[in-house]
């Protein structure tokens, strides 16, 4: 949720910059509704990130290089405090959070990202669950289809015969199971 | 000399393995009772026989003995007692032992049970056989590959100490209650097999092994909660799941015995699906064999350490033997395993566990891709690419979501078929529950959609599952005159599995509240610039005021710690609540740093702070601050599942109930001539 809401400033952030001025206007209209809305949303988490808090945020994002399975903000090395002060020094010269991850990408590879990337490389990773589930779900409703579709009129003709069958039928079970 | 026995023991408990299997498949073929017998005694005799090499190891832990080196890697003369005790599964040789002791208790429990009573004594060789052979193979990696035995020929004067973070209670009942629930599924694997080999069409084998299921299925589920327990009190993650290879590998065994427990009800009501339990039961156990392999082998840690590990390629070689072996045990029974009944109706219980099963599968699947993806990706490309969390939670999510949908519909369903409006009659209490529900959350501030859907969604399925316990009681209390509490209660006994199952899916929802308010609304930062002595910083609705650092004595001796100390006021009114001790543990003897939180905040919504780093003598430090909403709940859910699982497996059911069709069908089946 954050992550899209940091995507969706990011996409307007770079609107304002290459837009007419009076779109402009519209879009910090646009921003100010979000981030009243997002402030709503997340009452507690409402104030302002402190410089390097952003480095934290963004740290979080990538993986580190000594630390097996732990993302670089949670990493306590020596290796991980450069890395930490790379990113730093470039939000400091005014580089942007995507800008940032971009640079460690393209240095070091899609490997130092927490979250693979949802194309490239990495595309069969994500289509994977997906494929699966929809695969699965249409076997077993094709399993279903065919094995159900005969007694279909059957289920039908006899649905909504009694009272409330459900209730009968639980009341049955109890009798039977004394 | 009690250790080197301890090691005969051993020996000859992998010969006894050796010889039940052997002599129990020859017994059965010859159909010599004697023989089979021999081989039965021969399998439970390896449970005394290894609980004597475990024994001699421990004799050597509490004595002192690093002539032994297992003993000089996991303990030193500083380490009390009870770690030297749990030492026996403090590292890789120990615990292999450990696991043969708790898969050779499981499997003497089940060469103890009266086999004639319970009427499936054509099983018993072919249990023994598989029994013998998989408890066999441990016990061959623990004496020639992981030998725990094998002596110095020039003693230390002292050991290494037990690595740090095992030293957590969570930690020491972890790993034995993750091998009771993988080696506990052993016991339904072998009688599947049997019921196989034997070419039997009946379900005897999953009535035979239905309480082994769910009482490996109930340690594997504590094995979990204790592990994430563990990962939140030690690790410093700020929460519970880091979705880390050795978490997940349990998890895909859970994921998939899960479905297992539902479908298999569906072969005793009906006797549909005989194919589907096979199978799954099949996947169960190798899933479990793949994630012993996986972390058994080091594949976790590094990619290159596998190739490098002893153990790694004998695991995968057993397994594509297992798998094979299976496939070839499945594929040719495929004719015996033939459907009784046909599926009436899509919209019936059967359908919609269908429905679940795949969805369970669906979601093993993608736990299982996310976390053998480096491996692959490296394979393939050469670059190992890691998956983190993010990846999981997107995709892992939905589908568990999902699950608990199902779990709020499935219950009304009735077997065969149900009809549209009966059931939607049942959901218009809940439902308007949930709309409450959803309604106050919103008024009080909660307006993103996405998690007020899902805690609609689990106000939902908490109040269908309370539904089904109403209206039992109350369709007793009409036609058994009785009072509330003693329907409630009667109506347990009567019916363990279901009511017990029930009060497994309200733990269910109450871990997914928690999981809920710790994914949508929990948050964590840091503090910097560091902040200075007695200066304050505030953290969502709490202020923190640092009041210094200091070495505090380590609890083994053998640390260094330094602790610092932060008072916890309310941001609000400036109440002070709480003074927490964060501290980190550095232990130069393994050159491991620990940094353990501390815990304040209130019981819905957790603090949980880290002390990050600190100069100067701790003049300042900074802080990694973790808010965690109603994480609690995970545990209290998680409490539930258990108490609920227990309900399941208390006493096993005395009496089928009389005149289910599946009993009449049974009764018949029985009389028919076995082939």
């Amino acid at each position: 949720m954050l992550r899209l809401a940091s995507h969706i400033l990011f996409l307007l952030h770079q609107l304002i910059r290459e837009s007419h001025p009076r779109s402009r206007t519209l879009c910090f209209t646009g921003l100010a509704l979000a981030l009243i809305v997002l402030g709503i949303g997340r009452p507690t988490a409402a104030q302002l990130p402190a410089p390097d808090e952003a480095t934290y945020r963004i740290a979080k994002q990538l993986n580190c290089p000594t630390c097996a399975g732990r993302n670089l903000a949670d990493c306590p090395t020596e290796t991980c405090a450069q890395w930490k002060a790379e990113i730093k020094a470039q939000l400091d010269a005014g580089k942007s959070a995507q800008e940032v991850l971009d640079y460690f990408q393209a240095r070091f590879g899609t490997t130092v990202l927490q979250e693979p990337p949802k194309t490239g490389v990495t595309a069969p990773l994500w289509a994977a669950p997906v494929g699966a589930a929809l695969v699965f779900l249409v076997a077993a409703g094709v399993v279903m289809w065919r094995t159900a579709g005969r007694n279909r009129a059957v289920s039908l003709a006899s649905a909504g015969r009694s009272e409330d069958p459900f209730v009968a039928a639980l009341e049955d079970e109890v009798r039977r199971d004394e | 000399m009690f250790t080197d026995l301890g090691h005969l023991a051993v020996i000859f408990a992998f010969v006894a393995c050796l010889y039940a299997a052997v002599v129990s498949p020859l017994g059965a073929q010859r159909n010599d009772d004697r023989l089979v017998q021999s081989g039965r005694i021969a399998t439970l005799m390896t449970f005394p026989l290894i609980l004597i090499g475990c024994l001699g190891l421990w004799y050597a832990l509490l004595t002192h003995d690093f002539g032994v080196q297992y003993v000089a890697s996991v303990s030193s003369l500083a380490t009390p007692v009870f770690f030297r005790i749990t030492a026996l599964w403090g590292s890789q040789n120990g615990s292999i032992l450990f696991w043969c002791l708790i898969m050779s208790a499981f499997v003497a429990a089940a060469m103890l049970r009266d086999w004639d009573a319970a009427g499936d004594k054509p099983l018993l060789p072919y249990v023994t056989m598989t029994m013998a052979l998989v408890l066999g193979f441990f016990l061959f990696l623990q004496l020639f590959l992981t030998n725990a035995f094998v002596r110095y020929d020039f003693p230390p004067q002292d050991g290494r100490g037990l690595n740090p973070l095992l030293r957590h209670p969570g930690m020491i009942i972890h790993p034995p209650m993750l091998y009771a629930g993988y080696t506990g599924l052993l016991v339904p694997f072998a009688f599947c097999v049997a019921s196989l080999i034997t070419r039997r069409s009946d379900d005897l084998w999953l009535r035979s092994s239905r309480r082994w299921t769910l009482v490996g299925w109930a340690f594997l589920t504590a094995g979990l909660l204790l592990g994430g327990r563990w990962a939140h009190d030690v690790l410093g993650w700020g929460g519970y799941w880091g979705w880390d290879p050795s978490e997940n590998k349990p998890l895909i065994t859970w994921l998939i015995a899960t479905p297992f427990l539902h479908s298999a009800m569906i072969q005793e009501r009906r006797g549909m699906f005989k194919n589907w339990n096979v199978f799954l039961m099949m996947l169960t156990f190798a899933s479990m064999f793949f994630g012993t392999a996986f972390i058994r082998s080091g594949l976790l840690t590094s990619v290159h350490a596998f190739a490098a590990s002893d153990i790694g390629p004998y695991f995968m070689g057993a397994m594509i033997v297992i798998l094979v072996a299976c496939a070839v045990l499945w594929l040719t029974r495929l004719d015996v395993l033939r459907s009784e009944n046909k599926l009436d109706s899509a919209f019936s219980r059967e359908g919609i566990f269908l429905i679940q099963n795949v969805l369970f599968l669906s979601t093993a699947f993608t736990v299982f891709i996310g976390t053998i993806f480096p491996i692959l990706s490296e394979a393939i490309s050469g670059t190992k690419i890691t998956v983190g969390p993010p990846f999981f939670d997107q995709t892992v999510g939905p589908q568990l979501a999902a699950l608990v949908a199902l779990m709020g519909v499935a219950p009304l369903l009735a077997w065969s078929k149900s009809s549209v409006a009966a059931v939607g009659r049942q959901m218009v209490v809940p439902l308007v529950f949930a709309l409450v529900v959803v309604a106050v959350l919103f008024l009080s501030g909660a307006t993103q959609p996405v998690p007020l859907l899902l805690f609609g969604l689990c106000a939902y399925t908490l109040a269908q599952t309370l539904m089904e316990y109403v209206r039992g009681v109350r369709a007793r209390m009409r036609s058994m005159n009785e009072s509330a509490p003693l329907a409630l209660i009667r109506l347990a006994q009567k019916n363990q599995q279901r009511y017990g199952g029930y009060l497994v899916h309200i733990g269910v929802v109450l871990m997914a509240i928690g999981v809920i308010g710790k994914g949508f609304y929990g948050y964590d930062t840091i503090t910097t610039p560091a902040v200075k002595l007695n200066e304050s910083f505030t953290v969502g609705d709490y202020t923190f005021t640092y009041r210094g650092i200091r070495p505090v004595p380590c609890e083994f001796n053998d640390c260094q710690t330094m602790q610092a100390m932060l008072l916890v006021t309310s941001a609000k009114d400036g109440r002070v609540l709480d003074a927490i001790f964060p501290h980190r543990d550095h232990y130069p003897e393994q050159q491991h740093t620990a940094t353990i939180p501390a815990i304040s905040g209130t019981f819905n919504t957790e603090v949980y702070v880290l002390l990050a780093a600190w100069e100067d003598g701790g003049a300042t430090a900074s802080f990694q601050v973790f808010i965690n909403p109603l994480i609690n709940w995970v545990w209290i859910g998680g409490i539930v599942m258990l108490l609920g699982s227990i309900v399941c497996f208390w006493k096993a059911p005395e009496r089928e109930p009389v005149a289910s069709p599946a009993v009449v069908r049974r009764t018949i089946g029985a009389g028919a001539p076995a082939r």
